[in-house]
Protein backbone atom coordinates (compact mmCIF):
# COMPACT_ATOMS: atom_id res chain seq x y z
CA UNK A 1 0.00 0.00 0.00
CA UNK A 2 1.25 3.32 -1.10
CA UNK A 3 1.04 5.65 1.73
CA UNK A 4 3.43 8.65 0.86
CA UNK A 5 1.68 11.72 0.68
CA UNK A 6 1.88 14.15 -2.57
CA UNK A 7 0.92 17.62 -2.86
CA UNK A 8 -1.81 16.41 -5.24
CA UNK A 9 -3.44 14.23 -2.66
CA UNK A 10 -3.99 17.96 -1.74
CA UNK A 11 -5.78 18.70 -5.14
CA UNK A 12 -9.80 18.85 -3.87
CA UNK A 13 -9.05 21.63 -0.79
CA UNK A 14 -7.43 23.76 -3.51
CA UNK A 15 -10.65 23.23 -5.66
CA UNK A 16 -13.01 23.59 -2.42
CA UNK A 17 -11.07 26.92 -1.59
CA UNK A 18 -11.53 28.50 -5.32
CA UNK A 19 -15.13 27.05 -5.32
CA UNK A 20 -15.83 28.89 -1.82
CA UNK A 21 -13.64 32.07 -2.98
CA UNK A 22 -15.29 31.94 -6.54
CA UNK A 23 -19.25 31.53 -5.06
CA UNK A 24 -18.46 34.84 -2.87
CA UNK A 25 -17.37 36.89 -6.02
CA UNK A 26 -19.94 35.74 -8.24
CA UNK A 27 -22.60 36.18 -5.82
CA UNK A 28 -21.34 39.77 -4.20
CA UNK A 29 -20.70 40.94 -8.19
CA UNK A 30 -24.12 39.76 -8.93
CA UNK A 31 -26.40 41.51 -6.96
CA UNK A 32 -24.51 44.56 -7.17
CA UNK A 33 -25.00 44.52 -11.06
CA UNK A 34 -28.77 43.05 -10.73
CA UNK A 35 -30.21 44.69 -7.41
CA UNK A 36 -31.81 48.22 -7.57
CA UNK A 37 -30.68 51.30 -6.04
CA UNK A 38 -33.24 53.46 -4.38
CA UNK A 39 -31.30 56.41 -2.17
CA UNK A 40 -33.14 58.76 0.23
CA UNK A 41 -31.73 60.74 3.20
CA UNK A 42 -33.78 58.51 5.47
CA UNK A 43 -32.51 55.50 3.96
CA UNK A 44 -28.89 56.27 4.21
CA UNK A 45 -29.25 57.47 8.11
CA UNK A 46 -27.24 55.62 10.50
CA UNK A 47 -30.12 53.74 12.49
CA UNK A 48 -30.12 52.77 16.52
CA UNK A 49 -32.98 51.46 17.76
CA UNK A 50 -34.91 54.80 16.63
CA UNK A 51 -32.88 56.79 18.68
CA UNK A 52 -31.84 60.19 16.54
CA UNK A 53 -28.28 60.26 15.74
CA UNK A 54 -25.57 62.35 17.92
CA UNK A 55 -22.13 63.52 16.49
CA UNK A 56 -19.78 61.19 14.38
CA UNK A 57 -19.52 57.52 15.13
CA UNK A 58 -15.67 57.95 14.15
CA UNK A 59 -14.55 59.42 17.61
CA UNK A 60 -11.56 58.12 18.81
CA UNK A 61 -12.50 55.72 22.47
CA UNK A 62 -9.34 54.21 24.17
CA UNK A 63 -10.02 50.16 24.73
CA UNK A 64 -7.15 49.68 27.50
CA UNK A 65 -6.16 46.82 25.33
CA UNK A 66 -2.87 45.88 27.81
CA UNK A 67 -5.67 45.43 30.48
CA UNK A 68 -7.78 43.28 28.70
CA UNK A 69 -4.57 41.42 27.86
CA UNK A 70 -3.15 41.24 30.98
CA UNK A 71 -6.38 39.75 32.65
CA UNK A 72 -6.20 37.70 29.45
CA UNK A 73 -2.92 36.19 30.62
CA UNK A 74 -4.14 36.14 34.18
CA UNK A 75 -7.06 33.69 33.73
CA UNK A 76 -4.63 32.02 30.87
CA UNK A 77 -2.01 31.28 33.19
CA UNK A 78 -4.63 30.25 36.07
CA UNK A 79 -5.77 27.44 33.13
CA UNK A 80 -2.39 26.45 32.39
CA UNK A 81 -1.99 25.29 36.11
CA UNK A 82 -5.65 23.77 35.75
CA UNK A 83 -5.32 21.44 32.87
CA UNK A 84 -2.05 19.12 34.63
CA UNK A 85 -4.32 19.14 38.10
CA UNK A 86 -7.36 17.71 36.04
CA UNK A 87 -5.54 15.08 34.25
CA UNK A 88 -3.90 14.14 37.41
CA UNK A 89 -7.06 14.63 39.81
CA UNK A 90 -7.37 10.97 40.48
CA UNK A 91 -4.27 10.12 41.84
CA UNK A 92 -3.48 13.76 43.62
CA UNK A 93 -7.17 13.32 45.42
CA UNK A 94 -8.46 15.51 48.06
CA UNK A 95 -4.57 17.07 48.49
CA UNK A 96 -4.44 18.04 45.35
CA UNK A 97 -8.33 19.13 45.41
CA UNK A 98 -6.85 21.71 48.35
CA UNK A 99 -4.07 23.04 46.75
CA UNK A 100 -6.44 23.70 43.71
CA UNK A 101 -9.04 25.36 46.20
CA UNK A 102 -5.82 27.68 47.84
CA UNK A 103 -4.86 28.70 44.26
CA UNK A 104 -7.89 29.57 43.02
CA UNK A 105 -8.57 31.52 46.35
CA UNK A 106 -5.25 33.44 45.88
CA UNK A 107 -6.32 34.37 42.28
CA UNK A 108 -9.38 35.45 43.68
CA UNK A 109 -8.47 37.92 46.14
CA UNK A 110 -6.29 38.90 43.86
CA UNK A 111 -9.30 39.70 40.88
CA UNK A 112 -11.54 41.64 44.05
CA UNK A 113 -8.71 43.80 44.42
CA UNK A 114 -8.22 44.85 41.21
CA UNK A 115 -11.63 45.11 40.16
CA UNK A 116 -12.44 46.76 42.96
CA UNK A 117 -9.44 49.66 42.49
CA UNK A 118 -11.55 50.14 39.34
CA UNK A 119 -9.37 47.99 36.88
CA UNK A 120 -12.05 47.46 34.58
CA UNK A 121 -13.46 50.86 34.59
CA UNK A 122 -12.07 52.74 31.76
CA UNK A 123 -13.24 56.43 30.59
CA UNK B 1 8.96 26.56 54.05
CA UNK B 2 7.48 28.73 56.82
CA UNK B 3 9.71 31.29 56.03
CA UNK B 4 8.58 31.89 52.18
CA UNK B 5 4.89 31.17 53.60
CA UNK B 6 4.74 33.76 55.88
CA UNK B 7 6.54 36.57 53.19
CA UNK B 8 4.09 35.45 50.43
CA UNK B 9 0.78 35.23 52.63
CA UNK B 10 2.00 38.97 54.14
CA UNK B 11 1.67 39.94 50.75
CA UNK B 12 -2.08 38.88 50.17
CA UNK B 13 -2.85 39.73 53.27
CA UNK B 14 -2.52 43.28 52.67
CA UNK B 15 -4.49 43.18 49.82
CA UNK B 16 -7.26 41.07 51.89
CA UNK B 17 -7.08 43.88 54.56
CA UNK B 18 -7.69 45.97 51.80
CA UNK B 19 -10.81 44.37 50.69
CA UNK B 20 -12.24 44.05 54.06
CA UNK B 21 -11.53 47.88 54.67
CA UNK B 22 -8.70 47.45 57.17
CA UNK B 23 -6.89 49.82 55.94
CA UNK B 24 -5.84 51.21 58.94
CA UNK B 25 -4.20 48.16 60.11
CA UNK B 26 -2.42 47.51 57.14
CA UNK B 27 1.04 48.86 58.85
CA UNK B 28 0.38 46.82 61.68
CA UNK B 29 0.11 43.57 59.92
CA UNK B 30 3.30 44.35 57.77
CA UNK B 31 5.15 44.77 60.87
CA UNK B 32 3.74 42.08 62.82
CA UNK B 33 4.39 39.74 59.64
CA UNK B 34 8.37 41.16 59.55
CA UNK B 35 8.68 40.21 63.04
CA UNK B 36 7.04 36.90 62.53
CA UNK B 37 9.79 36.48 59.77
CA UNK B 38 12.38 37.28 61.81
CA UNK B 39 11.37 35.24 65.07
CA UNK B 40 11.00 32.33 62.40
CA UNK B 41 14.11 32.71 61.01
CA UNK B 42 15.70 32.87 64.92
CA UNK B 43 13.54 30.15 66.23
CA UNK B 44 14.49 27.89 63.25
CA UNK B 45 18.06 28.67 63.60
CA UNK B 46 20.68 25.87 64.17
CA UNK B 47 17.77 23.68 63.35
CA UNK B 48 18.46 21.01 60.38
CA UNK B 49 16.18 21.33 57.90
CA UNK B 50 15.13 19.11 54.70
CA UNK B 51 14.72 20.90 51.06
CA UNK B 52 11.69 21.22 49.98
CA UNK B 53 9.47 21.21 46.36
CA UNK B 54 11.21 18.67 45.14
CA UNK B 55 14.63 19.61 45.67
CA UNK B 56 13.85 23.57 45.02
CA UNK B 57 14.95 25.16 48.00
CA UNK B 58 16.95 24.64 51.02
CA UNK B 59 16.43 27.19 54.38
CA UNK B 60 20.02 26.25 55.44
CA UNK B 61 22.12 28.31 57.92
CA UNK B 62 22.92 30.67 54.89
CA UNK B 63 19.28 31.20 53.71
CA UNK B 64 18.34 31.95 57.25
CA UNK B 65 20.83 34.80 57.74
CA UNK B 66 20.23 36.18 54.69
CA UNK B 67 16.17 35.78 55.22
CA UNK B 68 16.57 37.57 58.30
CA UNK B 69 18.32 40.52 57.16
CA UNK B 70 16.15 40.57 54.01
CA UNK B 71 13.27 41.48 56.60
CA UNK B 72 15.07 43.25 58.93
CA UNK B 73 15.91 45.68 56.02
CA UNK B 74 12.49 45.43 54.45
CA UNK B 75 11.45 46.76 58.00
CA UNK B 76 13.18 49.10 58.76
CA UNK B 77 12.19 50.27 54.98
CA UNK B 78 8.42 50.51 56.06
CA UNK B 79 9.55 51.99 59.44
CA UNK B 80 10.42 55.05 57.85
CA UNK B 81 8.79 55.70 55.20
CA UNK B 82 5.66 55.05 56.55
CA UNK B 83 4.72 58.54 56.88
CA UNK B 84 5.91 59.78 53.82
CA UNK B 85 2.97 59.31 51.46
CA UNK B 86 -0.02 61.89 52.01
CA UNK B 87 -2.91 60.40 54.00
CA UNK B 88 -5.64 60.27 51.18
CA UNK B 89 -3.24 58.22 48.84
CA UNK B 90 -3.61 54.32 48.12
CA UNK B 91 -0.50 52.70 49.45
CA UNK B 92 -1.91 49.01 49.29
CA UNK B 93 -0.65 48.50 45.79
CA UNK B 94 3.04 49.70 46.98
CA UNK B 95 2.81 47.64 50.23
CA UNK B 96 1.71 44.68 48.34
CA UNK B 97 4.52 45.24 45.67
CA UNK B 98 7.15 45.66 47.91
CA UNK B 99 6.40 42.22 50.06
CA UNK B 100 5.59 40.56 46.71
CA UNK B 101 9.22 41.68 46.05
CA UNK B 102 10.94 40.75 49.23
CA UNK B 103 9.34 37.46 48.49
CA UNK B 104 11.78 36.77 45.43
CA UNK B 105 14.44 38.10 47.42
CA UNK B 106 13.45 35.33 49.67
CA UNK B 107 13.34 32.43 47.29
CA UNK B 108 16.93 33.96 45.55
CA UNK B 109 18.59 33.19 48.85
CA UNK B 110 17.20 29.76 49.62
CA UNK B 111 16.97 28.12 46.05
CA UNK B 112 18.78 25.11 45.61
CA UNK B 113 17.63 24.71 41.74
CA UNK B 114 18.10 27.05 38.60
CA UNK B 115 14.58 27.41 37.63
CA UNK B 116 13.88 28.35 41.06
CA UNK B 117 17.01 31.03 40.78
CA UNK B 118 15.09 32.30 37.40
CA UNK B 119 11.97 32.60 39.35
CA UNK B 120 13.41 34.02 42.39
CA UNK B 121 14.86 37.32 40.05
CA UNK B 122 11.66 37.41 38.33
CA UNK B 123 9.59 37.81 41.28
CA UNK B 124 12.03 40.11 42.89
CA UNK B 125 12.06 42.10 39.54
CA UNK B 126 8.57 42.56 38.21
CA UNK B 127 7.03 44.39 41.35
CA UNK B 128 10.03 46.77 40.36
CA UNK B 129 8.70 47.26 37.06
CA UNK B 130 5.47 48.69 38.69
CA UNK B 131 7.31 50.06 41.48
CA UNK B 132 9.57 52.48 39.62
CA UNK B 133 6.86 54.05 37.64
CA UNK B 134 4.49 54.11 40.25
CA UNK B 135 4.63 58.11 40.04
CA UNK B 136 2.53 58.21 37.30
CA UNK B 137 2.13 61.59 36.93
CA UNK B 138 5.96 62.11 36.77
CA UNK B 139 7.65 61.39 33.10
CA UNK B 140 10.80 60.79 34.70
CA UNK B 141 8.96 57.93 36.55
CA UNK B 142 7.54 56.49 34.12
CA UNK B 143 10.96 56.83 31.67
CA UNK B 144 12.49 55.08 34.47
CA UNK B 145 10.50 52.64 34.78
CA UNK B 146 10.43 51.71 30.86
CA UNK B 147 14.09 51.96 31.27
CA UNK B 148 13.96 49.10 34.24
CA UNK B 149 11.66 47.02 32.52
CA UNK B 150 13.09 46.97 28.96
CA UNK B 151 16.92 46.67 30.30
CA UNK B 152 15.89 44.26 32.42
CA UNK B 153 14.03 41.87 30.43
CA UNK B 154 17.04 41.71 28.19
CA UNK B 155 19.29 40.96 31.16
CA UNK B 156 16.55 38.45 32.19
CA UNK B 157 17.14 36.98 28.91
CA UNK B 158 20.74 36.77 28.85
CA UNK B 159 20.60 35.04 32.37
CA UNK B 160 18.40 32.27 31.41
CA UNK B 161 20.64 31.73 28.00
CA UNK B 162 23.34 31.43 30.17
CA UNK B 163 20.98 28.57 32.35
CA UNK B 164 20.17 26.90 29.00
CA UNK B 165 23.97 26.36 28.10
CA UNK B 166 24.83 25.43 31.54
CA UNK B 167 21.77 22.58 31.29
CA UNK B 168 23.49 22.07 27.60
CA UNK B 169 26.64 21.04 29.32
CA UNK B 170 25.56 19.29 32.42
CA UNK B 171 21.88 18.07 31.92
CA UNK B 172 20.33 19.18 35.31
CA UNK B 173 19.43 21.95 37.27
CA UNK B 174 19.72 20.26 40.36
CA UNK B 175 22.50 22.06 42.57
CA UNK B 176 23.76 18.93 43.70
CA UNK B 177 24.04 17.08 40.64
CA UNK B 178 25.24 20.18 39.09
CA UNK B 179 27.95 21.10 41.24
CA UNK B 180 29.30 16.84 40.57
CA UNK B 181 28.40 17.87 36.83
CA UNK B 182 30.89 21.03 36.91
CA UNK B 183 33.84 19.74 38.77
CA UNK B 184 33.52 16.64 36.57
CA UNK B 185 34.13 18.99 33.52
CA UNK B 186 35.35 21.93 34.30
CA UNK B 187 37.14 23.00 30.92
CA UNK B 188 33.80 22.76 28.84
CA UNK B 189 33.67 25.60 26.89
CA UNK B 190 29.29 25.67 26.77
CA UNK B 191 29.02 25.30 30.38
CA UNK B 192 32.00 28.14 30.69
CA UNK B 193 30.09 30.46 28.39
CA UNK B 194 26.61 29.58 30.23
CA UNK B 195 28.27 31.05 33.53
CA UNK B 196 30.33 33.88 31.84
CA UNK B 197 26.30 34.58 30.55
CA UNK B 198 24.46 33.92 34.01
CA UNK B 199 27.10 36.21 35.69
CA UNK B 200 26.25 39.01 32.94
CA UNK B 201 23.06 39.01 33.95
CA UNK B 202 23.51 38.94 37.09
CA UNK B 203 25.90 42.15 37.06
CA UNK B 204 22.89 43.95 35.43
CA UNK B 205 20.47 43.15 38.30
CA UNK B 206 22.59 44.31 40.96
CA UNK B 207 24.33 46.89 38.53
CA UNK B 208 27.87 46.35 38.45
CA UNK B 209 29.67 48.42 35.28
CA UNK B 210 29.41 47.79 32.63
CA UNK B 211 25.61 46.54 32.86
CA UNK B 212 25.34 49.67 35.09
CA UNK B 213 23.91 52.34 32.57
CA UNK B 214 19.97 52.32 33.78
CA UNK B 215 20.77 52.47 37.93
CA UNK B 216 21.36 56.64 37.37
CA UNK B 217 18.56 56.86 35.75
CA UNK B 218 16.00 54.62 37.13
CA UNK B 219 17.50 55.53 40.81
CA UNK B 220 16.77 59.00 39.91
CA UNK B 221 13.21 58.77 37.92
CA UNK B 222 11.48 56.39 40.63
CA UNK B 223 9.88 57.68 43.97
CA UNK B 224 12.50 58.31 46.21
CA UNK B 225 11.55 55.76 48.63
CA UNK B 226 11.15 53.21 45.89
CA UNK B 227 14.94 53.90 45.88
CA UNK B 228 15.98 53.61 49.09
CA UNK B 229 14.01 50.04 48.49
CA UNK B 230 16.06 49.09 45.51
CA UNK B 231 19.21 49.91 46.73
CA UNK B 232 19.22 47.99 50.09
CA UNK B 233 16.74 45.12 49.81
CA UNK B 234 16.73 44.15 45.69
CA UNK B 235 20.44 44.68 45.81
CA UNK B 236 21.20 42.73 48.76
CA UNK B 237 18.73 39.96 47.38
CA UNK B 238 20.72 39.58 44.26
CA UNK B 239 24.12 40.01 45.44
CA UNK B 240 23.34 36.87 48.57
CA UNK B 241 21.62 35.06 45.61
CA UNK B 242 24.75 35.58 43.24
CA UNK B 243 26.69 34.60 46.36
CA UNK B 244 24.79 31.22 46.52
CA UNK B 245 25.62 30.25 43.08
CA UNK B 246 29.15 30.86 42.64
CA UNK B 247 29.73 29.22 46.27
CA UNK B 248 27.52 26.29 45.35
CA UNK B 249 27.70 24.88 42.38
CA UNK B 250 30.10 26.74 40.27
CA UNK B 251 32.69 26.56 43.12
CA UNK B 252 34.76 24.01 40.90
CA UNK B 253 34.99 26.70 38.12
CA UNK B 254 34.96 29.72 39.56
CA UNK B 255 38.61 30.39 40.10
CA UNK B 256 38.36 30.81 35.99
CA UNK B 257 36.18 33.38 36.51
CA UNK B 258 37.93 35.57 39.11
CA UNK B 259 39.49 37.89 36.53
CA UNK B 260 36.18 38.71 35.35
CA UNK B 261 34.98 39.22 38.29
CA UNK B 262 37.71 41.16 39.44
CA UNK B 263 37.48 43.58 36.47
CA UNK B 264 34.19 44.23 36.88
CA UNK B 265 34.44 45.21 40.31
CA UNK B 266 37.80 47.12 39.37
CA UNK B 267 35.50 48.72 36.64
CA UNK B 268 32.56 49.32 38.58
CA UNK B 269 34.60 50.90 41.39
CA UNK B 270 36.29 53.35 39.31
CA UNK B 271 33.35 54.19 37.09
CA UNK B 272 30.91 55.16 39.39
CA UNK B 273 33.19 57.13 41.98
CA UNK B 274 34.45 59.03 39.27
CA UNK B 275 30.71 60.16 38.54
CA UNK B 276 29.26 60.25 41.47
CA UNK B 277 31.94 62.89 41.86
CA UNK B 278 30.57 64.90 39.29
CA UNK B 279 26.77 65.03 39.77
CA UNK B 280 24.29 68.25 41.04
CA UNK B 281 22.11 66.31 42.02
CA UNK B 282 22.33 64.95 45.71
CA UNK B 283 19.73 61.48 44.20
CA UNK B 284 22.27 61.23 41.47
CA UNK B 285 24.84 60.57 43.50
CA UNK B 286 23.83 58.34 45.88
CA UNK B 287 23.09 56.58 42.60
CA UNK B 288 26.16 56.36 41.53
CA UNK B 289 27.52 55.36 45.12
CA UNK B 290 25.30 52.27 44.83
CA UNK B 291 27.01 51.51 42.01
CA UNK B 292 30.08 51.85 43.51
CA UNK B 293 28.67 49.51 46.81
CA UNK B 294 28.35 47.24 44.31
CA UNK B 295 31.96 47.22 43.25
CA UNK B 296 32.19 46.29 46.72
CA UNK B 297 30.21 43.35 47.35
CA UNK B 298 31.24 41.89 43.91
CA UNK B 299 34.91 41.86 45.24
CA UNK B 300 33.12 40.22 48.58
CA UNK B 301 31.47 37.34 46.31
CA UNK B 302 34.92 36.77 44.91
CA UNK B 303 36.65 36.33 48.30
CA UNK B 304 34.67 33.07 49.22
CA UNK B 305 35.67 31.01 51.47
CA UNK B 306 34.68 30.40 55.03
CA UNK B 307 33.95 34.13 56.27
CA UNK B 308 32.43 35.11 53.25
CA UNK B 309 28.79 34.94 53.67
CA UNK B 310 29.03 36.53 56.94
CA UNK B 311 31.52 39.41 55.18
CA UNK B 312 28.53 39.94 52.39
CA UNK B 313 25.52 39.49 54.81
CA UNK B 314 27.31 42.35 56.77
CA UNK B 315 28.17 44.87 54.45
CA UNK B 316 24.59 44.34 52.81
CA UNK B 317 22.97 44.90 56.40
CA UNK B 318 25.26 48.03 56.72
CA UNK B 319 24.83 49.34 53.37
CA UNK B 320 21.11 48.83 53.81
CA UNK B 321 20.75 50.62 56.62
CA UNK B 322 23.18 53.60 55.23
CA UNK B 323 21.35 53.91 52.30
CA UNK B 324 17.43 53.61 53.50
CA UNK B 325 18.25 56.16 56.01
CA UNK B 326 20.17 58.37 53.43
CA UNK B 327 17.26 58.19 50.87
CA UNK B 328 14.70 58.59 53.58
CA UNK B 329 16.03 61.92 54.86
CA UNK B 330 16.36 62.92 51.02
CA UNK B 331 12.71 62.50 50.82
CA UNK B 332 12.13 64.77 53.29
CA UNK B 333 13.97 66.95 52.57
CA UNK B 334 13.42 67.40 49.10
CA UNK B 335 9.56 67.35 49.85
CA UNK B 336 10.62 70.42 51.92
CA UNK B 337 12.13 72.34 48.71
CA UNK B 338 9.60 71.56 45.80
CA UNK B 339 11.29 68.24 45.07
CA UNK B 340 14.64 69.89 44.47
CA UNK B 341 17.68 67.56 45.00
CA UNK B 342 20.67 69.53 44.66
CA UNK B 343 23.43 69.69 47.37
CA UNK B 344 22.25 73.28 47.92
CA UNK B 345 18.54 71.75 49.00
CA UNK B 346 20.68 70.12 51.76
CA UNK B 347 21.85 73.86 53.18
CA UNK B 348 21.05 74.45 57.20
CA UNK B 349 19.63 71.14 57.21
CA UNK B 350 21.27 70.88 60.95
CA UNK B 351 19.20 73.87 62.13
CA UNK B 352 15.90 72.73 59.82
CA UNK B 353 15.55 69.52 61.64
CA UNK B 354 18.75 68.06 63.92
CA UNK B 355 17.71 64.22 63.56
CA UNK B 356 17.64 64.15 59.62
CA UNK B 357 20.77 66.00 59.67
CA UNK B 358 22.22 63.85 62.57
CA UNK B 359 20.93 60.32 60.77
CA UNK B 360 22.64 61.89 57.43
CA UNK B 361 25.63 62.55 58.45
CA UNK B 362 26.21 58.77 60.15
CA UNK B 363 25.31 57.16 56.72
CA UNK B 364 26.93 59.23 54.72
CA UNK B 365 29.76 58.38 56.89
CA UNK B 366 29.17 54.44 57.08
CA UNK B 367 28.78 54.76 53.19
CA UNK B 368 32.00 56.21 53.13
CA UNK B 369 33.55 53.93 55.53
CA UNK B 370 34.90 56.49 58.46
CA UNK B 371 35.03 54.54 62.34
CA UNK B 372 33.11 54.37 64.35
CA UNK B 373 30.30 53.85 61.64
CA UNK B 374 29.63 50.08 60.70
CA UNK B 375 30.19 50.97 56.99
CA UNK B 376 34.27 50.90 57.80
CA UNK B 377 34.39 47.68 59.26
CA UNK B 378 32.30 46.09 56.51
CA UNK B 379 34.89 47.64 54.03
CA UNK B 380 37.77 46.71 56.45
CA UNK B 381 36.27 43.47 56.06
CA UNK B 382 36.01 42.85 52.03
CA UNK B 383 39.56 44.57 51.47
CA UNK B 384 41.34 42.49 54.07
CA UNK B 385 39.62 39.41 52.09
CA UNK B 386 40.47 40.51 48.94
CA UNK B 387 44.43 41.00 50.20
CA UNK B 388 44.36 37.47 51.54
CA UNK B 389 43.79 36.04 47.90
CA UNK B 390 46.34 38.32 46.67
CA UNK B 391 44.71 40.77 44.49
CA UNK B 392 46.74 43.58 46.49
CA UNK B 393 45.96 45.73 43.46
CA UNK B 394 42.16 45.73 43.82
CA UNK B 395 42.27 46.33 47.18
CA UNK B 396 44.92 49.24 46.73
CA UNK B 397 41.76 50.42 44.08
CA UNK B 398 39.12 50.32 46.90
CA UNK B 399 41.09 52.26 48.95
CA UNK B 400 41.55 55.10 46.59
CA UNK B 401 38.26 54.93 45.20
CA UNK B 402 36.52 55.21 48.60
CA UNK B 403 38.88 58.37 48.86
CA UNK B 404 36.86 59.41 45.65
CA UNK B 405 34.06 58.74 48.01
CA UNK B 406 35.20 61.07 50.79
CA UNK B 407 34.56 63.84 48.26
CA UNK B 408 30.89 63.49 47.35
CA UNK B 409 30.06 62.44 50.64
CA UNK B 410 31.52 65.06 52.84
CA UNK B 411 29.79 67.92 50.30
CA UNK B 412 26.33 66.78 51.50
CA UNK B 413 27.66 67.02 55.04
CA UNK B 414 29.25 70.28 54.31
CA UNK B 415 26.36 71.19 53.04
CA UNK B 416 24.32 70.54 55.79
CA UNK B 417 26.36 72.30 58.33
CA UNK B 418 26.24 75.47 55.99
CA UNK B 419 24.22 78.26 57.72
CA UNK B 420 20.96 79.45 56.11
CA UNK B 421 18.92 82.69 56.89
CA UNK B 422 15.47 82.30 57.36
CA UNK B 423 14.75 78.44 56.83
CA UNK B 424 11.88 76.63 58.00
CA UNK B 425 11.78 73.87 60.70
CA UNK B 426 11.15 70.38 59.15
CA UNK B 427 8.40 68.32 60.89
CA UNK B 428 8.86 64.79 61.49
CA UNK B 429 5.22 62.73 61.84
CA UNK B 430 4.73 59.90 64.76
CA UNK B 431 7.59 57.71 65.01
CA UNK B 432 9.62 59.00 62.46
CA UNK B 433 12.38 60.56 64.87
CA UNK B 434 12.62 57.21 66.67
CA UNK B 435 13.23 55.54 63.44
CA UNK B 436 15.75 57.69 62.61
CA UNK B 437 17.40 57.62 66.22
CA UNK B 438 17.42 53.36 66.22
CA UNK B 439 18.80 53.39 62.64
CA UNK B 440 21.64 56.17 63.57
CA UNK B 441 22.49 53.49 66.50
CA UNK B 442 22.26 50.50 64.75
CA UNK B 443 25.01 51.68 62.08
CA UNK B 444 27.34 52.71 65.38
CA UNK B 445 26.30 49.32 67.37
CA UNK B 446 26.93 47.42 64.35
CA UNK B 447 30.55 48.52 64.14
CA UNK B 448 31.04 46.76 67.69
CA UNK B 449 29.21 44.08 66.88
CA UNK B 450 30.92 42.84 63.49
CA UNK B 451 32.89 40.25 65.00
CA UNK B 452 29.23 38.36 65.22
CA UNK B 453 29.43 38.51 61.53
CA UNK B 454 33.16 37.58 61.16
CA UNK B 455 32.73 34.17 63.22
CA UNK B 456 29.26 33.25 61.54
CA UNK B 457 29.63 30.07 60.54
CA UNK B 458 27.48 27.77 58.11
Amino acid sequence: MNTTAHLWDYLPILIMAIVALGFVITVMALTHAVGPRRKNAVKDDPFECGIPVQGNARTPFSIKYFLVAILFVLFDVEVIFMYPWAVNFRELGVFGLWEMFAFMGLMIIGLVYIIRRGALKWE
Amino acid sequence: MKELLISSLLGISVLLFDLLRLRRAILPLVAAGLIALVAVVVVDWGTASNPFGNNMMLMDGYALASIGILALLTLFWFAITSDSYPAQSRRTDLYALVLFSMTGAVVLVSYTNLVMMFLGIEILSIPLYVLVSSDRQNPLSNEAGFKYFFLGAVASAILLFGIALVYGATGTFDFTELGAAVSASTSNLMLKAGIAMMLAGFAFKVSAAPFHFWTPDVYQGSPTTVTAYMSSVVKAGAFLALFRLCTGPFSAVMDGFTDMLAFLAALTLVVSNLMAAVQTNVKRMLAFSSISHAGFLLAGVMTGGETGPGILLYYSLTYGIASITSFAVLHVVSSYQNGAMEYDAFRGLVRRNPFLAGAMTIALLSMAGIPPMAGFMAKYFIISGIISTDMVWLAVLMVLTSVVGMYYYLRVIIAMFTPVENAGRIMLRGLQHYTYILLSLLMIILFFASGFFEVLNF
